[in-house]
Protein backbone atom coordinates (compact mmCIF):
# COMPACT_ATOMS: atom_id res chain seq x y z
CA UNK A 1 0.00 0.00 0.00
CA UNK A 2 1.35 3.16 -0.60
CA UNK A 3 1.35 6.48 0.85
CA UNK A 4 -1.28 8.58 0.01
CA UNK A 5 -0.15 11.74 -1.51
CA UNK A 6 -0.15 14.54 1.08
CA UNK A 7 -0.84 17.94 -1.81
CA UNK A 8 -3.67 15.62 -3.40
CA UNK A 9 -6.07 15.83 -0.05
CA UNK A 10 -5.57 19.39 1.03
CA UNK A 11 -6.88 20.31 -2.51
CA UNK A 12 -10.17 18.28 -2.59
CA UNK A 13 -10.09 15.27 -0.66
CA UNK A 14 -13.11 12.86 -2.04
CA UNK A 15 -11.56 14.00 -5.38
CA UNK A 16 -7.98 12.54 -4.65
CA UNK A 17 -9.51 9.47 -2.73
CA UNK A 18 -11.77 8.76 -6.16
CA UNK A 19 -8.78 9.06 -8.17
CA UNK A 20 -6.51 6.82 -6.13
CA UNK A 21 -9.13 3.84 -6.17
CA UNK A 22 -9.93 4.31 -9.92
CA UNK A 23 -6.39 4.35 -11.26
CA UNK A 24 -5.55 1.18 -8.84
CA UNK A 25 -8.08 -0.52 -10.41
CA UNK A 26 -7.38 0.05 -14.24
CA UNK A 27 -3.77 -0.99 -12.72
CA UNK A 28 -5.39 -4.30 -12.06
CA UNK A 29 -6.91 -4.77 -14.99
CA UNK A 30 -4.86 -3.80 -17.62
CA UNK A 31 -2.44 -6.73 -15.84
CA UNK A 32 -4.99 -9.80 -16.07
CA UNK A 33 -5.07 -11.48 -19.62
CA UNK A 34 -8.58 -12.83 -19.86
CA UNK A 35 -9.68 -8.86 -19.07
CA UNK A 36 -7.60 -8.03 -22.17
CA UNK A 37 -8.24 -10.54 -24.39
CA UNK A 38 -12.48 -10.42 -23.87
CA UNK A 39 -11.78 -6.50 -23.82
CA UNK A 40 -9.92 -6.53 -26.65
CA UNK A 41 -12.16 -8.41 -28.89
CA UNK A 42 -15.63 -6.98 -27.41
CA UNK A 43 -13.96 -3.83 -27.79
CA UNK A 44 -13.49 -4.39 -31.63
CA UNK A 45 -16.79 -5.96 -32.05
CA UNK A 46 -18.57 -3.24 -30.26
CA UNK A 47 -16.74 -0.67 -32.66
CA UNK A 48 -17.60 -2.49 -35.67
CA UNK A 49 -21.03 -2.05 -34.82
CA UNK A 50 -20.98 1.71 -33.80
CA UNK A 51 -19.37 2.47 -37.23
CA UNK A 52 -21.02 -0.06 -39.28
CA UNK A 53 -22.06 2.94 -41.79
CA UNK A 54 -18.65 3.85 -42.30
CA UNK A 55 -17.10 0.03 -42.18
CA UNK A 56 -19.00 -1.95 -44.14
CA UNK A 57 -18.11 -1.91 -47.91
CA UNK A 58 -21.54 -2.40 -49.41
CA UNK A 59 -25.23 -1.61 -48.56
CA UNK A 60 -25.83 -4.98 -46.50
CA UNK A 61 -29.25 -4.76 -48.43
CA UNK A 62 -28.26 -4.69 -51.98
CA UNK A 63 -29.40 -7.59 -53.50
CA UNK A 64 -28.47 -8.93 -57.47
CA UNK A 65 -29.10 -12.04 -58.04
CA UNK A 66 -26.15 -12.41 -60.95
CA UNK A 67 -23.59 -12.52 -58.28
CA UNK A 68 -25.19 -14.66 -55.66
CA UNK A 69 -23.06 -17.40 -53.46
CA UNK A 70 -19.81 -16.12 -54.32
CA UNK A 71 -17.41 -17.97 -52.13
CA UNK A 72 -15.32 -16.20 -49.65
CA UNK A 73 -11.13 -14.75 -50.01
CA UNK A 74 -9.94 -18.02 -49.15
CA UNK A 75 -11.76 -20.61 -51.83
CA UNK A 76 -10.79 -20.16 -55.65
CA UNK A 77 -13.44 -18.34 -57.61
CA UNK A 78 -13.39 -15.68 -55.08
CA UNK A 79 -14.22 -11.85 -55.97
CA UNK A 80 -11.74 -9.36 -54.34
CA UNK A 81 -14.73 -6.87 -54.01
CA UNK A 82 -16.76 -9.15 -51.48
CA UNK A 83 -14.12 -10.45 -49.11
CA UNK A 84 -16.63 -12.82 -47.31
CA UNK A 85 -18.59 -13.74 -50.74
CA UNK A 86 -22.32 -12.83 -50.69
CA UNK A 87 -25.05 -14.79 -49.84
CA UNK A 88 -27.97 -16.47 -51.55
CA UNK A 89 -29.61 -12.97 -52.76
CA UNK A 90 -26.05 -11.92 -53.24
CA UNK A 91 -25.91 -9.53 -50.65
CA UNK A 92 -22.44 -7.97 -49.58
CA UNK A 93 -21.79 -11.46 -46.15
CA UNK A 94 -19.08 -8.81 -44.71
CA UNK A 95 -21.97 -5.88 -44.79
CA UNK A 96 -24.65 -8.26 -43.55
CA UNK A 97 -21.75 -9.27 -40.60
CA UNK A 98 -20.95 -5.94 -39.72
CA UNK A 99 -24.45 -4.93 -39.42
CA UNK A 100 -25.91 -7.71 -37.68
CA UNK A 101 -22.88 -6.92 -35.04
CA UNK A 102 -25.28 -4.16 -34.00
CA UNK A 103 -28.05 -5.95 -33.62
CA UNK A 104 -26.78 -8.94 -31.63
CA UNK A 105 -25.81 -6.58 -29.07
CA UNK A 106 -28.30 -4.39 -28.75
CA UNK A 107 -30.12 -7.42 -28.04
CA UNK A 108 -27.64 -8.68 -25.44
CA UNK A 109 -26.89 -5.60 -23.76
CA UNK A 110 -30.57 -4.30 -24.02
CA UNK A 111 -31.86 -7.59 -22.25
CA UNK A 112 -29.01 -8.13 -19.72
CA UNK A 113 -29.69 -4.94 -18.18
CA UNK A 114 -33.50 -4.86 -18.23
CA UNK A 115 -33.34 -8.43 -17.02
CA UNK A 116 -30.50 -7.28 -14.43
CA UNK A 117 -33.02 -4.32 -12.86
CA UNK A 118 -35.51 -6.41 -12.28
CA UNK A 119 -33.38 -9.74 -10.76
CA UNK A 120 -31.54 -8.21 -8.68
CA UNK A 121 -34.44 -5.76 -7.57
CA UNK A 122 -36.42 -8.80 -6.70
CA UNK A 123 -33.46 -10.89 -5.44
CA UNK A 124 -32.15 -8.03 -2.76
CA UNK A 125 -35.62 -7.52 -1.41
CA UNK A 126 -36.07 -11.21 -0.80
CA UNK A 127 -32.25 -11.59 0.52
CA UNK A 128 -32.76 -8.34 2.78
CA UNK A 129 -36.23 -8.77 4.23
CA UNK A 130 -36.78 -12.42 4.36
CA UNK A 131 -39.82 -13.56 6.17
CA UNK A 132 -42.76 -13.30 3.98
CA UNK A 133 -40.88 -11.01 1.48
CA UNK A 134 -39.40 -14.08 0.89
CA UNK A 135 -41.59 -16.70 0.52
CA UNK A 136 -43.76 -14.69 -2.14
CA UNK A 137 -40.28 -13.60 -4.10
CA UNK A 138 -39.32 -17.43 -4.01
CA UNK A 139 -42.42 -18.60 -5.23
CA UNK A 140 -42.27 -16.01 -8.17
CA UNK A 141 -38.78 -17.00 -8.90
CA UNK A 142 -39.50 -20.95 -8.83
CA UNK A 143 -42.85 -19.72 -10.73
CA UNK A 144 -40.27 -18.43 -13.41
CA UNK A 145 -37.97 -21.65 -13.17
CA UNK A 146 -40.47 -23.85 -14.09
CA UNK A 147 -41.08 -21.90 -17.42
CA UNK A 148 -39.11 -23.62 -20.29
CA UNK A 149 -37.40 -20.13 -21.69
CA UNK A 150 -37.46 -20.98 -25.60
CA UNK A 151 -40.78 -22.16 -25.56
CA UNK A 152 -42.23 -19.46 -23.42
CA UNK A 153 -40.13 -16.69 -26.11
CA UNK A 154 -41.76 -18.11 -28.93
CA UNK A 155 -44.93 -18.12 -28.34
CA UNK A 156 -44.96 -14.81 -26.82
CA UNK A 157 -43.01 -13.66 -29.88
CA UNK A 158 -45.58 -15.91 -32.21
CA UNK A 159 -48.43 -13.81 -30.67
CA UNK A 160 -47.42 -10.37 -30.71
CA UNK A 161 -44.70 -10.60 -33.81
CA UNK A 162 -41.20 -10.58 -33.81
CA UNK A 163 -39.64 -8.02 -33.91
CA UNK A 164 -36.35 -6.61 -31.96
CA UNK A 165 -38.16 -4.72 -29.63
CA UNK A 166 -40.22 -7.80 -28.73
CA UNK A 167 -37.11 -9.85 -28.84
CA UNK A 168 -35.57 -7.60 -25.75
CA UNK A 169 -39.08 -7.46 -24.18
CA UNK A 170 -39.70 -11.19 -24.13
CA UNK A 171 -36.03 -12.12 -23.25
CA UNK A 172 -35.68 -9.46 -20.54
CA UNK A 173 -38.36 -10.58 -18.65
CA UNK A 174 -37.59 -14.43 -18.92
CA UNK A 175 -33.76 -14.04 -17.86
CA UNK A 176 -33.97 -12.70 -14.69
CA UNK A 177 -34.30 -15.90 -12.56
CA UNK A 178 -30.61 -16.35 -12.32
CA UNK A 179 -29.92 -12.80 -11.22
CA UNK A 180 -32.79 -13.07 -8.61
CA UNK A 181 -31.20 -16.48 -7.38
CA UNK A 182 -27.65 -15.17 -7.22
CA UNK A 183 -28.32 -11.81 -6.00
CA UNK A 184 -30.78 -13.19 -2.82
CA UNK A 185 -27.96 -15.78 -1.66
CA UNK A 186 -25.80 -13.28 -1.43
CA UNK A 187 -27.66 -10.23 0.09
CA UNK A 188 -28.83 -12.99 2.88
CA UNK A 189 -24.95 -14.00 3.81
CA UNK A 190 -23.96 -9.57 3.33
CA UNK A 191 -26.89 -8.69 5.88
CA UNK A 192 -25.36 -11.07 8.60
CA UNK A 193 -22.47 -9.26 8.71
CA UNK A 194 -21.88 -6.71 11.45
CA UNK A 195 -20.70 -3.73 9.27
CA UNK A 196 -24.94 -4.10 8.39
CA UNK A 197 -25.85 -3.77 11.74
CA UNK A 198 -22.95 -1.14 12.48
CA UNK A 199 -24.46 0.89 9.28
CA UNK A 200 -27.92 0.12 10.93
CA UNK A 201 -27.29 1.43 14.41
CA UNK A 202 -25.54 4.46 13.29
CA UNK A 203 -28.74 5.11 11.80
CA UNK A 204 -28.76 4.52 7.99
CA UNK A 205 -31.95 4.12 6.76
CA UNK A 206 -32.99 1.07 4.79
CA UNK A 207 -32.08 2.32 1.52
CA UNK A 208 -29.00 3.35 1.77
CA UNK A 209 -28.17 0.20 4.12
CA UNK A 210 -29.07 -1.45 0.96
CA UNK A 211 -27.40 0.66 -1.43
CA UNK A 212 -24.29 1.56 -0.17
CA UNK A 213 -23.39 -1.49 2.63
CA UNK A 214 -24.54 -4.56 0.65
CA UNK A 215 -24.76 -3.51 -3.30
CA UNK A 216 -21.19 -3.09 -3.20
CA UNK A 217 -20.37 -6.17 -1.88
CA UNK A 218 -22.86 -8.12 -4.37
CA UNK A 219 -22.86 -6.05 -7.27
CA UNK A 220 -19.67 -8.40 -8.77
CA UNK A 221 -21.63 -11.10 -8.67
CA UNK A 222 -24.24 -9.04 -10.50
CA UNK A 223 -21.23 -8.36 -13.17
CA UNK A 224 -20.35 -11.81 -13.69
CA UNK A 225 -24.18 -12.39 -14.34
CA UNK A 226 -24.94 -9.81 -16.86
CA UNK A 227 -21.88 -11.29 -18.80
CA UNK A 228 -22.89 -14.55 -18.40
CA UNK A 229 -26.81 -13.30 -19.51
CA UNK A 230 -25.51 -11.35 -22.23
CA UNK A 231 -24.14 -14.02 -23.60
CA UNK A 232 -27.35 -16.67 -23.19
CA UNK A 233 -29.82 -13.38 -24.70
CA UNK A 234 -27.48 -13.20 -27.76
CA UNK A 235 -27.80 -16.97 -28.29
CA UNK A 236 -31.49 -17.30 -27.92
CA UNK A 237 -31.96 -14.09 -30.17
CA UNK A 238 -29.94 -15.91 -32.88
CA UNK A 239 -32.10 -19.15 -32.05
CA UNK A 240 -35.16 -17.13 -32.03
CA UNK A 241 -34.30 -15.95 -35.13
CA UNK A 242 -33.74 -19.05 -36.95
CA UNK A 243 -36.67 -20.45 -36.32
CA UNK A 244 -38.21 -17.78 -37.94
CA UNK A 245 -39.39 -15.78 -35.01
CA UNK A 246 -36.94 -13.28 -34.08
CA UNK A 247 -35.60 -10.50 -36.55
CA UNK A 248 -37.32 -10.35 -39.66
CA UNK A 249 -35.55 -10.27 -42.44
CA UNK A 250 -34.16 -8.54 -44.27
CA UNK A 251 -32.98 -7.57 -41.05
CA UNK A 252 -29.23 -8.95 -41.13
CA UNK A 253 -29.05 -10.61 -37.36
CA UNK A 254 -26.35 -13.41 -36.95
CA UNK A 255 -29.19 -15.85 -36.16
CA UNK A 256 -30.82 -14.87 -38.76
CA UNK A 257 -27.78 -15.48 -41.15
CA UNK A 258 -26.99 -18.70 -39.94
CA UNK A 259 -31.38 -19.52 -40.56
CA UNK A 260 -30.94 -18.72 -44.36
CA UNK A 261 -28.14 -20.25 -44.49
CA UNK A 262 -29.13 -23.68 -43.34
CA UNK A 263 -30.28 -25.06 -47.13
CA UNK A 264 -26.72 -24.58 -47.88
CA UNK A 265 -25.03 -26.36 -45.69
CA UNK A 266 -23.87 -28.97 -47.81
CA UNK A 267 -22.41 -27.52 -50.93
CA UNK A 268 -21.43 -23.94 -48.91
CA UNK A 269 -21.19 -24.57 -45.40
CA UNK A 270 -19.04 -21.52 -45.22
CA UNK A 271 -22.42 -19.42 -45.62
CA UNK A 272 -23.20 -20.87 -41.88
CA UNK A 273 -19.11 -21.29 -40.86
CA UNK A 274 -18.84 -17.43 -41.13
CA UNK A 275 -21.79 -16.00 -38.92
CA UNK A 276 -21.40 -19.16 -36.29
CA UNK A 277 -17.40 -18.33 -35.76
CA UNK A 278 -18.83 -14.79 -35.08
CA UNK A 279 -21.40 -15.37 -32.57
CA UNK A 280 -19.14 -18.02 -30.70
CA UNK A 281 -16.30 -15.21 -30.72
CA UNK A 282 -18.25 -12.84 -29.11
CA UNK A 283 -19.91 -15.44 -26.50
CA UNK A 284 -16.32 -15.60 -25.50
CA UNK A 285 -15.27 -12.28 -25.79
CA UNK A 286 -18.05 -11.50 -23.49
CA UNK A 287 -17.58 -14.53 -21.24
CA UNK A 288 -14.05 -13.84 -20.54
CA UNK A 289 -14.26 -10.41 -20.12
CA UNK A 290 -16.96 -11.53 -17.15
CA UNK A 291 -14.40 -13.80 -15.59
CA UNK A 292 -11.79 -11.65 -15.32
CA UNK A 293 -14.25 -8.45 -13.91
CA UNK A 294 -14.86 -10.96 -11.07
CA UNK A 295 -11.09 -11.99 -10.16
CA UNK A 296 -10.06 -8.61 -10.57
CA UNK A 297 -13.36 -6.85 -8.57
CA UNK A 298 -13.25 -9.42 -5.70
CA UNK A 299 -11.75 -7.72 -2.50
CA UNK A 300 -9.43 -10.30 -1.43
CA UNK A 301 -7.68 -8.92 -4.59
CA UNK A 302 -7.33 -5.64 -3.02
CA UNK A 303 -3.35 -5.08 -2.44
CA UNK B 1 -25.02 9.08 40.85
CA UNK B 2 -27.44 9.11 37.83
CA UNK B 3 -28.03 6.27 35.51
CA UNK B 4 -27.32 7.13 32.07
CA UNK B 5 -28.93 4.34 30.74
CA UNK B 6 -31.47 2.12 32.29
CA UNK B 7 -33.21 -1.00 31.25
CA UNK B 8 -36.74 -1.84 33.31
CA UNK B 9 -38.25 -5.62 33.06
CA UNK B 10 -36.44 -5.88 29.70
CA UNK B 11 -37.82 -8.86 27.67
CA UNK B 12 -37.62 -10.62 24.30
CA UNK B 13 -39.19 -13.50 22.73
CA UNK B 14 -38.36 -15.27 19.72
CA UNK B 15 -41.03 -17.79 18.20
CA UNK B 16 -39.30 -21.13 16.97
CA UNK B 17 -41.32 -23.00 14.73
CA UNK B 18 -41.39 -26.80 16.43
CA UNK B 19 -43.20 -28.51 13.20
CA UNK B 20 -45.84 -28.20 10.58
CA UNK B 21 -48.62 -28.66 12.66
CA UNK B 22 -47.06 -27.76 16.05
CA UNK B 23 -47.98 -24.35 17.45
CA UNK B 24 -44.72 -22.11 17.70
CA UNK B 25 -43.20 -22.14 21.02
CA UNK B 26 -42.05 -18.68 22.64
CA UNK B 27 -38.28 -18.44 23.46
CA UNK B 28 -37.42 -16.12 26.56
CA UNK B 29 -33.74 -14.81 25.26
CA UNK B 30 -33.99 -12.03 27.39
CA UNK B 31 -36.46 -12.44 30.25
CA UNK B 32 -37.23 -9.68 32.77
CA UNK B 33 -33.56 -7.71 32.55
CA UNK B 34 -33.05 -4.30 34.65
CA UNK B 35 -29.80 -3.10 34.68
CA UNK B 36 -28.43 0.34 35.04
CA UNK B 37 -25.78 2.61 33.86
CA UNK B 38 -23.77 4.94 35.79
CA UNK B 39 -22.14 7.65 33.82
CA UNK B 40 -18.55 7.15 33.38
CA UNK B 41 -18.82 3.86 34.72
CA UNK B 42 -18.00 0.39 32.98
CA UNK B 43 -20.49 -2.17 33.49
CA UNK B 44 -19.62 -5.64 32.72
CA UNK B 45 -22.01 -8.49 31.57
CA UNK B 46 -20.94 -11.96 31.83
CA UNK B 47 -22.17 -14.94 30.63
CA UNK B 48 -22.23 -18.41 28.67
CA UNK B 49 -23.11 -18.27 25.13
CA UNK B 50 -26.29 -18.37 24.46
CA UNK B 51 -27.96 -16.75 27.73
CA UNK B 52 -29.13 -13.69 25.85
CA UNK B 53 -26.11 -10.82 26.16
CA UNK B 54 -25.94 -10.10 22.62
CA UNK B 55 -29.96 -9.46 21.92
CA UNK B 56 -29.91 -6.99 25.34
CA UNK B 57 -27.14 -5.20 23.29
CA UNK B 58 -29.09 -5.41 19.92
CA UNK B 59 -32.17 -3.92 21.46
CA UNK B 60 -29.89 -1.17 23.59
CA UNK B 61 -28.31 -0.38 20.27
CA UNK B 62 -32.54 -0.35 18.96
CA UNK B 63 -31.43 -3.52 16.33
CA UNK B 64 -33.97 -6.06 18.03
CA UNK B 65 -37.32 -4.79 19.17
CA UNK B 66 -37.94 -5.48 23.07
CA UNK B 67 -41.37 -7.79 23.68
CA UNK B 68 -41.67 -5.51 26.80
CA UNK B 69 -40.01 -3.71 29.33
CA UNK B 70 -38.67 -0.15 28.63
CA UNK B 71 -35.48 1.25 28.11
CA UNK B 72 -34.45 4.59 29.36
CA UNK B 73 -31.76 7.12 28.61
CA UNK B 74 -31.16 10.18 30.57
CA UNK B 75 -34.54 9.28 31.93
CA UNK B 76 -36.32 9.25 28.72
CA UNK B 77 -38.24 6.21 26.90
CA UNK B 78 -35.48 5.63 24.55
CA UNK B 79 -39.18 4.27 22.32
CA UNK B 80 -39.78 8.21 21.62
CA UNK B 81 -36.13 8.04 20.06
CA UNK B 82 -36.01 7.55 16.39
CA UNK B 83 -33.02 4.94 15.17
CA UNK B 84 -31.42 8.26 14.18
CA UNK B 85 -31.45 10.45 17.21
CA UNK B 86 -30.41 6.89 18.80
CA UNK B 87 -27.20 6.63 17.09
CA UNK B 88 -25.78 10.18 18.39
CA UNK B 89 -25.99 8.52 22.12
CA UNK B 90 -24.96 5.27 21.76
CA UNK B 91 -22.73 2.99 19.53
CA UNK B 92 -21.39 -0.94 18.87
CA UNK B 93 -18.06 -1.74 18.96
CA UNK B 94 -18.80 -5.82 17.45
CA UNK B 95 -16.58 -8.29 18.51
CA UNK B 96 -15.17 -9.44 14.79
CA UNK B 97 -13.41 -7.18 13.48
CA UNK B 98 -13.58 -8.58 10.45
CA UNK B 99 -16.73 -8.73 9.85
CA UNK B 100 -17.82 -5.25 11.20
CA UNK B 101 -15.64 -3.40 8.40
CA UNK B 102 -17.38 -3.10 5.05
CA UNK B 103 -14.94 -4.67 2.64
CA UNK B 104 -15.75 -2.28 -0.21
CA UNK B 105 -15.04 1.07 1.46
CA UNK B 106 -11.96 2.91 2.65
CA UNK B 107 -11.27 3.28 6.01
CA UNK B 108 -12.11 6.61 5.73
CA UNK B 109 -15.20 5.86 3.97
CA UNK B 110 -15.74 4.13 7.38
CA UNK B 111 -14.76 6.29 9.62
CA UNK B 112 -16.66 8.81 8.55
CA UNK B 113 -20.29 7.33 7.63
CA UNK B 114 -21.80 8.36 10.77
CA UNK B 115 -20.84 11.94 9.58
CA UNK B 116 -22.16 11.61 6.27
CA UNK B 117 -25.64 9.89 7.25
CA UNK B 118 -25.99 12.89 10.09
CA UNK B 119 -25.13 15.37 7.51
CA UNK B 120 -22.52 17.01 9.75
CA UNK B 121 -19.85 19.52 8.24
CA UNK B 122 -18.60 19.25 5.03
CA UNK B 123 -16.36 16.96 3.15
CA UNK B 124 -13.17 18.95 4.19
CA UNK B 125 -14.42 18.65 8.09
CA UNK B 126 -14.80 14.74 7.07
CA UNK B 127 -10.82 14.58 6.29
CA UNK B 128 -10.08 16.80 9.65
CA UNK B 129 -12.44 14.31 11.79
CA UNK B 130 -11.34 11.52 10.38
CA UNK B 131 -7.53 12.09 10.64
CA UNK B 132 -8.30 13.27 14.47
CA UNK B 133 -10.00 10.16 15.06
CA UNK B 134 -7.75 7.86 13.61
CA UNK B 135 -4.70 10.06 15.92
CA UNK B 136 -7.09 9.20 18.66
CA UNK B 137 -7.38 5.44 18.17
CA UNK B 138 -3.48 5.26 17.28
CA UNK B 139 -4.03 4.55 13.80
CA UNK B 140 -1.12 6.09 11.48
CA UNK B 141 -3.33 8.83 9.20
CA UNK B 142 -1.52 6.59 6.00
CA UNK B 143 -4.56 3.95 6.15
CA UNK B 144 -6.79 6.63 5.06
CA UNK B 145 -7.00 5.23 1.73
CA UNK B 146 -6.64 1.59 2.30
CA UNK B 147 -9.43 -0.89 2.41
CA UNK B 148 -9.84 -3.55 5.97
CA UNK B 149 -8.14 -6.48 3.94
CA UNK B 150 -4.86 -4.46 4.23
CA UNK B 151 -5.19 -4.08 7.86
CA UNK B 152 -4.57 -6.21 10.68
CA UNK B 153 -6.95 -7.04 13.28
CA UNK B 154 -6.23 -5.20 16.17
CA UNK B 155 -6.21 -1.87 13.16
CA UNK B 156 -9.39 -3.17 12.15
CA UNK B 157 -11.08 -2.89 15.70
CA UNK B 158 -9.58 0.33 16.45
CA UNK B 159 -11.01 1.53 13.22
CA UNK B 160 -14.49 0.03 14.38
CA UNK B 161 -13.55 1.71 17.59
CA UNK B 162 -12.78 5.17 15.80
CA UNK B 163 -16.10 4.84 14.02
CA UNK B 164 -18.26 4.34 17.04
CA UNK B 165 -16.67 7.51 18.67
CA UNK B 166 -16.60 9.74 15.62
CA UNK B 167 -19.99 11.01 16.84
CA UNK B 168 -19.10 11.68 20.71
CA UNK B 169 -21.70 9.03 21.33
CA UNK B 170 -22.52 8.92 25.45
CA UNK B 171 -22.87 5.29 25.61
CA UNK B 172 -20.27 2.11 23.76
CA UNK B 173 -21.50 -1.21 23.84
CA UNK B 174 -18.50 -3.26 23.41
CA UNK B 175 -19.56 -6.91 22.51
CA UNK B 176 -16.81 -8.93 23.43
CA UNK B 177 -14.13 -6.46 21.98
CA UNK B 178 -11.56 -8.18 22.10
CA UNK B 179 -12.30 -12.07 21.49
CA UNK B 180 -11.16 -12.53 18.17
CA UNK B 181 -7.95 -10.92 18.52
CA UNK B 182 -4.44 -12.39 19.89
CA UNK B 183 -3.62 -11.70 23.39
CA UNK B 184 -1.29 -8.92 22.99
CA UNK B 185 -3.64 -6.93 21.01
CA UNK B 186 -6.46 -7.72 23.31
CA UNK B 187 -4.75 -5.61 26.09
CA UNK B 188 -4.00 -3.00 23.43
CA UNK B 189 -7.55 -2.30 22.48
CA UNK B 190 -8.70 -2.75 26.70
CA UNK B 191 -5.90 0.14 27.65
CA UNK B 192 -6.91 2.47 24.29
CA UNK B 193 -10.94 1.77 25.17
CA UNK B 194 -9.92 2.60 29.04
CA UNK B 195 -7.96 5.83 27.72
CA UNK B 196 -10.91 7.05 25.48
CA UNK B 197 -13.16 6.76 28.03
CA UNK B 198 -11.39 8.78 30.58
CA UNK B 199 -10.78 11.09 27.62
CA UNK B 200 -13.72 11.29 26.43
CA UNK B 201 -16.48 10.66 29.81
CA UNK B 202 -17.67 7.72 27.86
CA UNK B 203 -19.76 5.26 29.52
CA UNK B 204 -19.41 1.20 28.06
CA UNK B 205 -21.06 -1.82 28.24
CA UNK B 206 -18.73 -3.79 28.46
CA UNK B 207 -19.76 -7.76 27.29
CA UNK B 208 -16.86 -10.61 27.73
CA UNK B 209 -16.46 -14.09 28.24
CA UNK B 210 -13.16 -12.97 29.44
CA UNK B 211 -13.63 -12.55 33.57
CA UNK B 212 -10.17 -11.32 33.49
CA UNK B 213 -11.11 -8.64 31.25
CA UNK B 214 -14.16 -7.93 32.95
CA UNK B 215 -12.80 -8.11 36.62
CA UNK B 216 -9.75 -5.74 35.06
CA UNK B 217 -11.89 -3.04 33.49
CA UNK B 218 -15.71 -3.33 35.43
CA UNK B 219 -16.78 -1.10 38.04
CA UNK B 220 -20.14 -3.29 38.38
CA UNK B 221 -20.96 -6.41 36.67
CA UNK B 222 -23.93 -7.94 35.91
CA UNK B 223 -24.01 -11.98 35.47
CA UNK B 224 -26.83 -13.10 33.23
CA UNK B 225 -28.02 -16.81 33.01
CA UNK B 226 -30.62 -18.05 31.03
CA UNK B 227 -32.04 -14.34 29.92
CA UNK B 228 -32.09 -13.28 33.40
CA UNK B 229 -29.34 -11.05 35.91
CA UNK B 230 -28.60 -13.42 38.45
CA UNK B 231 -26.33 -11.33 40.13
CA UNK B 232 -25.42 -7.59 39.70
CA UNK B 233 -23.04 -6.13 41.94
CA UNK B 234 -19.72 -4.15 42.33
CA UNK B 235 -16.83 -5.87 40.82
CA UNK B 236 -14.18 -6.61 43.87
CA UNK B 237 -17.77 -7.76 45.86
CA UNK B 238 -18.33 -10.09 42.94
CA UNK B 239 -15.56 -11.78 42.00
CA UNK B 240 -14.47 -12.17 46.25
CA UNK B 241 -17.97 -13.29 47.09
CA UNK B 242 -19.49 -14.32 45.14
CA UNK B 243 -23.42 -14.80 46.28
CA UNK B 244 -25.15 -16.86 43.66
CA UNK B 245 -24.42 -20.39 42.54
CA UNK B 246 -24.27 -20.01 39.05
CA UNK B 247 -21.49 -16.92 39.16
CA UNK B 248 -19.73 -19.12 41.85
CA UNK B 249 -19.58 -22.09 38.99
CA UNK B 250 -18.50 -19.53 36.57
CA UNK B 251 -15.95 -17.92 38.56
CA UNK B 252 -14.82 -21.74 38.91
CA UNK B 253 -14.83 -22.20 35.60
CA UNK B 254 -12.01 -20.49 34.93
CA UNK B 255 -8.71 -22.36 33.72
CA UNK B 256 -5.44 -21.03 35.71
CA UNK B 257 -2.44 -22.09 34.06
CA UNK B 258 -0.59 -24.52 36.31
CA UNK B 259 3.51 -24.49 36.12
CA UNK B 260 3.46 -28.03 37.25
CA UNK B 261 1.62 -29.20 33.93
CA UNK B 262 3.86 -27.48 31.81
CA UNK B 263 5.16 -29.43 28.25
CA UNK B 264 8.89 -29.84 28.42
CA UNK B 265 11.07 -29.06 25.82
CA UNK B 266 12.36 -31.97 23.67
Amino acid sequence: MSDPSASHQKLDPDKALRSNITRRLFRRMSAHNSILIGGTVLGAIVFMAVFAPLLAPHDPFDQDLSRRLLPPFWMEDNNPKYILGTDNLGRDYLSRLIYGAQISLMIGVCTAVLSGIIGSALGITAGYFGGRTDAVITFIITTRLSMPIVLVALAVVALVGGSLHAVILVLGFLLWDRYAVVMRSATQQARNMDYVSAARAIGCPTWRVVLSEIFPNVVNNLIVIATFEVAHAILLEASLSFLGLGVQPPDPSWGLMIAEGKEFLLFDPWVITIPGVALSILVLAVNMLGDGIRDVSAPENRN
Amino acid sequence: MKPILETKNLECSFWISTGIFSPKKALAAVNGVSVQLLKGQVLGLVGESGCGKSTLAKMLLGLQKPTNGHILFDGQPLEKLSQFERAARVQPIFQDPYSSLNPRKTIFEIITLPLRVHKIGTARDWLLKAKEMMDLCGLASRYLNSYPSQLSGGQRQRVAIARALVMKPEVVICDEPTSALDVSVQSQILNLLMELKNELGLTYLLISHNLAVVEHLADRVAVMYFGEIVENEDAEQLFNKPSHEYTKKLLNSVLVPDPSHFIRDT
